[in-house]
Formats: C-alpha cells, sequence, structure tokens
C-alpha cells in the first residue's frame, strides 16, 4: 500500500493503526473464522464476508460505542489484525480493549503489544478515557502475558465465566488507569 | 366481571412476578427517572414514556433479556421491576437487574423475596449456570441484602461508574448453580 | 511458466474465498460464501441427493441465495450451518449443521448432506459429524444432540450408530416419501457419553 493512499491513524514503530477497509472483508473473515485464532476468543458462530460487511454499515453512530483499527504492519506491506475498543462509556470514561493479531506466523513477535500500548496511549491522551480493561481465559498464557506487559494489573476473577472446550473456566479481567499509565511514562 | 390485567408468572408470598404490561408503562417511565430510583440504576439520560414503551415492545430473535414486573399482591400494585439481562445462553450465564421503584416498599424485604424468586427462576427453569450482579459501592442497601441472599462478592471494579460527581466502585458479585442447589439441600 | 501462474492465482482465488472455522483431516467445516450459490442449488434440486435430504420443494437460485444473506448482527440463532470443504480437491462437497437449535433445553438436530455423491461411502459424513457433534459440545454447550433418520436410509442410520447415538424411539409413518409412508428413527446423543467416547 503506498503511503499516501493509506490512511494511517496512528503510527507506531513497526506497526500503523488504519481505520477499517471494507475491501479487506475476506481476510477479516479468514481471521475470524480461524481455528486458532478464535479458540480464545470464544467466537463460536462462523462468519461470512457478508456478515462482516453488513455490521460494518451498522456502525454509525456518534459518540461510537466500539472502535476498530486495522494492524499494518509496515514492512511486510499488510494488514496483520485488529485492535479494538469496546463498549466506550463517555459518562464514565471506560473502554474495554481488545486485540487479535489474525497472521498466525507473526505469533510471538510482540505485535499485539505494540498495537495495545498504541491504543492505550490514543485511548487516555485522545478519548479522554480514565480507565482501560481487558480479559483474558485463564489458558491463554499469551494475552496474560501480553495484558501485563501493558501495565495492565489483575482486579477481578470471574469464576466459571465462560464455557470453552467442554468445560466452564475462569476469566480474568484487567485494568489500567490512566493515573497509573501516567506515572508509567514520566 | 373484572378484566384482571396482571398475568402473575411466578408466586410468592407477598409479590408476585408478573408479566410486564404496556398499561403500566406511564409508572415505569415513572420509576427509570426518579432521582432516587435512578441514582444507582446507572441512568444518566432521561427516558420517555414513549421509549419505554419501546423498550418493552415484542421483539423477534431469542430472548437476550427477561424483564418482570415485581406486583404486590395485597396493595394491588406494581412496585417495581427484576429480571435478567445480557443473556448469554452459551455460556449461560446473565446478569440479573432489581428495582424497586416505590420508596415506600424499601427495607421491607420485598427485595429478597423477588430476588429469589428469579434465582429459583433462572437455575431452575432458563438452566443458567451462573447469575451475576453489580452494586455500586455506595449503594450500601443493595449491596448488603444480595450478600444476606447468597451472593457471593467476586471482586470490585475500581472507579468504574461516574456518580454524584466522582468515580465509584462497583462491587460483582456471582451466584453459581452448584451454590443454588447446595442452598436448597 | 504461464499455466503454472495460472493455477496458482486459481488457489489463491479459491484460498482467499475459503475460511475454515473448524479443521479436520479430508475436510474442513468452512463459513457459507454466496459464491456457492449454484452449487447449493444444484444439491437442492438433484434428485439423488435431495430423496435424502427430503426437499420436495423445487429450490430457485434466488432462495438459495437468499439463505447467504447475513443475520442482524449479535442476533442469536436457532440454525447453525456450515459448508463441507474437501481439502484435497478444493471444493465445497455439502453442507452441515445443527437446526432446531434449543438454548434453554440445551439440545439440537444434526443434519448433513453431501451434495456430490461421488463422495458418498468415504467417511465424509461421519468425519464432518464427528467435527460438527465436538463443537456442539465443547463449543455451543449442547446438552444433547438429536437425529432423525427415516428407515430407507441405512447409510445415515449405520452412520448414527457408529458415531454413539442410541435409538431414542421410533415415530412411525412419520415420512412419505416415494408414494410410501416410512417410520423415522429418533437417535439422541449426550454429551456425557461424548466425552467418554474420547478418553
Amino acid at each position: 500500500m503506498e503511503k499516501n493512499t493509506r490512511l494511517t491513524f496512528i503510527e507506531g514503530e513497526r506497526i500503523e493503526l488504519l481505520p477499517i477497509n471494507p475491501e479487506n472483508v475476506k481476510i477479516h473473515a479468514r481471521w475470524e473464522n480461524d481455528p486458532k485464532a478464535r479458540l480464545y476468543t470464544r467466537n463460536v458462530f462462523p462468519v461470512s464476508p457478508e456478515d462482516l460487511k453488513k455490521r460494518l454499515e451498522q456502525d454509525q453512530e456518534r459518540p461510537k460505542r466500539d472502535i476498530f483499527f486495522e494492524i499494518y504492519h509496515k514492512e511486510l506491506d499488510k494488514i496483520v489484525g485488529f485492535v479494538e475498543f469496546h463498549n466506550i462509556n463517555y459518562i464514565n470514561n471506560a473502554a474495554y480493549l481488545s486485540v487479535l493479531i489474525g497472521e498466525k506466523e507473526l505469533w510471538g513477535n510482540y505485535l499485539g503489544t505494540e498495537a495495545a500500548k498504541l491504543m492505550i496511549k490514543y485511548g487516555f491522551e485522545e478519548l479522554n478515557l480514565v480507565k482501560i480493561t481487558a480479559s483474558a481465559l485463564r489458558p491463554n498464557k499469551g494475552a496474560c502475558r501480553i495484558i501485563e506487559s501493558i501495565g495492565m494489573k489483575l482486579e477481578l476473577v470471574l469464576k466459571n465465566q465462560v464455557y470453552f472446550d467442554g468445560v466452564y473456566i475462569d476469566e480474568l479481567k484487567f485494568c489500567i488507569f490512566r493515573e497509573e499509565w501516567e506515572q508509567m511514562n514520566k | 366481571m373484572e378484566k384482571p390485567e396482571v398475568f402473575p408468572f411466578i408466586l410468592g408470598e407477598n409479590i408476585d412476578l408478573v408479566a410486564i404490561n404496556l398499561e403500566h408503562v406511564n409508572l415505569y417511565a415513572k420509576w427509570i427517572n426518579d432521582p432516587r430510583v435512578r441514582r444507582y440504576a446507572r441512568n444518566t439520560i432521561p427516558i420517555t414514556v414513549e421509549e419505554s414503551k419501546k423498550w418493552f415492545e415484542p421483539r423477534e430473535g431469542i430472548k437476550e433479556f427477561v424483564t418482570f414486573e415485581i406486583y404486590h399482591k395485597k396493595d394491588k400494585v406494581p412496585i417495581g421491576t427484576c429480571g435478567y439481562e445480557h443473556i448469554d445462553w452459551i455460556n449461560r450465564h446473565a446478569n440479573t437487574f432489581m428495582s424497586i421503584g416505590e420508596p415506600k416498599y424499601w427495607n421491607k424485604n420485598l427485595g429478597t423475596e423477588a430476588s429469589k424468586l428469579l434465582i429459583d427462576y433462572g437455575f431452575g427453569e432458563l438452566n443458567f449456570h451462573k447469575i451475576y450482579a453489580g452494586i455500586f459501592e455506595p449503594n450500601i442497601g443493595s449491596w448488603s441484602v444480595a450478600e444476606k441472599d447468597g451472593f457471593v462478592l467476586e471482586g470490585i471494579e475500581k472507579k468504574t461508574i461516574y456518580i454524584d460527581g466522582e468515580y465509584v466502585d462497583a462491587r460483582k458479585y456471582r451466584y453459581l448453580k452448584e451454590d443454588w442447589l447446595k442452598s436448597k439441600e | 511458466m504461464t499455466e503454472e501462474k495460472k493455477d496458482k492465482e486459481d488457489k489463491e482465488e479459491e484460498d482467499d474465498d475459503v475460511f475454515p472455522f473448524i479443521k479436520g483431516d479430508n475436510i474442513d467445516l468452512v463459513a457459507g460464501n454466496s459464491k456457492w450459490a449454484n452449487l447449493s442449488c444444484k444439491w437442492r434440486n438433484d434428485p439423488k441427493v435431495r430423496h435424502y435430504a427430503r426437499n420436495i420443494w423445487p429450490q430457485t437460485l434466488e432462495e438459495v441465495r437468499k439463505r447467504f444473506e447475513p443475520l442482524p448482527d449479535k442476533q442469536m440463532r436457532d440454525s447453525i450451518k456450515f459448508t463441507i470443504y474437501h481439502k484435497q480437491s478444493k471444493r465445497p462437497i455439502g453442507r452441515i449443521g445443527f437446526s432446531r437449535i434449543d438454548w434453554v433445553n440445551r439440545n439440537a438436530n444434526i443434519f448433513a448432506i453431501i451434495g456430490e455423491p461421488e463422495y458418498w461411502g468415504k467417511g465424509i459424513a461421519g468425519e464432518a459429524s464427528k467435527l460438527m457433534i465436538n463443537y456442539g459440545f465443547t463449543e455451543l454447550n449442547l446438552h444433547k444432540i438429536l437425529s432423525g433418520v427415516f428407515t430407507p436410509n441405512k447409510r445415515s442410520l449405520r452412520a448414527a450408530e457408529k458415531l454413539g447415538f442410541e435409538k431414542e424411539g421410533v415415530l412411525k409413518e412419520e415420512m412419505y416419501v416415494d408414494g410410501q409412508y416410512h417410520d423415522v428413527h429418533r437417535f439422541a446423543l449426550f454429551k456425557r457419553d461424548w466425552k467418554k467416547k474420547d478418553e
């Protein structure tokens, strides 16, 4: 993608965050259906590109409850995943963060960490959030590592919250406050 | 012969849980907007009668929420609403909500009675695995009752909600099916 | 050289339309795609295939296309369908899913149709069913999976038994096929029995 046609919204070191491009709906569908990628996101219904197209069309309200970005890898010149805020509450100034690196061969390279850091900065400095939360299923050690490495702390353990591979497992909820983040970045 | 306007769905001692009745929609709107009631119910935006009506319109598809009117048997009046929302049928959990809209019925253990009927319904009829509730720290009345009713504190979400000019904590409670079964032994 | 390149392009075109949701050995269960509407229409009308699938109404391409339309977002559904995609031949060969999903009673009916008769009798339906059953119990949190098979469909009766389904009962003269009434055998599989099988 040419630099001048790419809609870079947030610039990072190795990655950029771009608004969702509806033309990439097939790539998005591949990631959302991929059994390995959806294992911990608990996406239990198959998703077609048509479904995703429709979802984008419905995303019209302002201020937005959810904000999605594609993660663009500069060197590889392709999109590699999503990062999102969900359930943004403009009165409580809180939002829920989630990251998915859809290209499995890139797992383990801390791209998710980089995307999450950019997103948190955007949330605190631009959206005026006060609290950002994230969650991970207990067996998902990878996600727990990322979440802790960006400075989030464990807030709640929801016991037997999610049905996973035939049993109920705990969901761990993490959070970071703006004051904590500001301290970290002094 | 008087036309019955209440349709009891679950029978209790002092109260019944009955189907929502759109003839009472003015009452529902009054409660939702009443500052004393909405304070801890997190309603920060005024809700009109039309909006209330729309909320209770019949919907297609598998239910995401279920609402009851709490009906006072002796006084023959609706006094609040309760039910389940954010129903997750795969993980089999839901958030429970309860609100006694008429302050003169507060502190009479009617919330506890409605809660018990609702919990039995959730585990015994809807086949839930886990019921959860979030109650704000200053709302001592509600959470001390919840704990008395058998809800277990799962944790505290700090500074999670903006009430009266400050960020306030939310107490997260859970009720698991295994606890319900134990309570029935 | 040109031909190789062309093949590669075809492969890429096919691959980027195929979204495996559950991976198997010979087949994957993939999300539906409206570009397969023609194939789906062929299967639904094909006399050999529709005989056992019990389609008694002719299906137009428009009707079939409509089935690929997206559901309103976040809508819980009472049926879930996958396309059975043959990995080696790189083509869709059938359809499998749950219908009549009852979320409170936690049961659902399983159905499977292999639309391409050359893939009958090769264990494909069995493989797809195993993946689907595992999905039903370990991801959808079902308690019981049901299947109804009518008597002449001996292949399906055998397949059900092989998968561990137990006969629950017989619905007498339940289906009218080829001018006659036939019994439908009702089979059921419970989550507790499925796990045991795996161990």
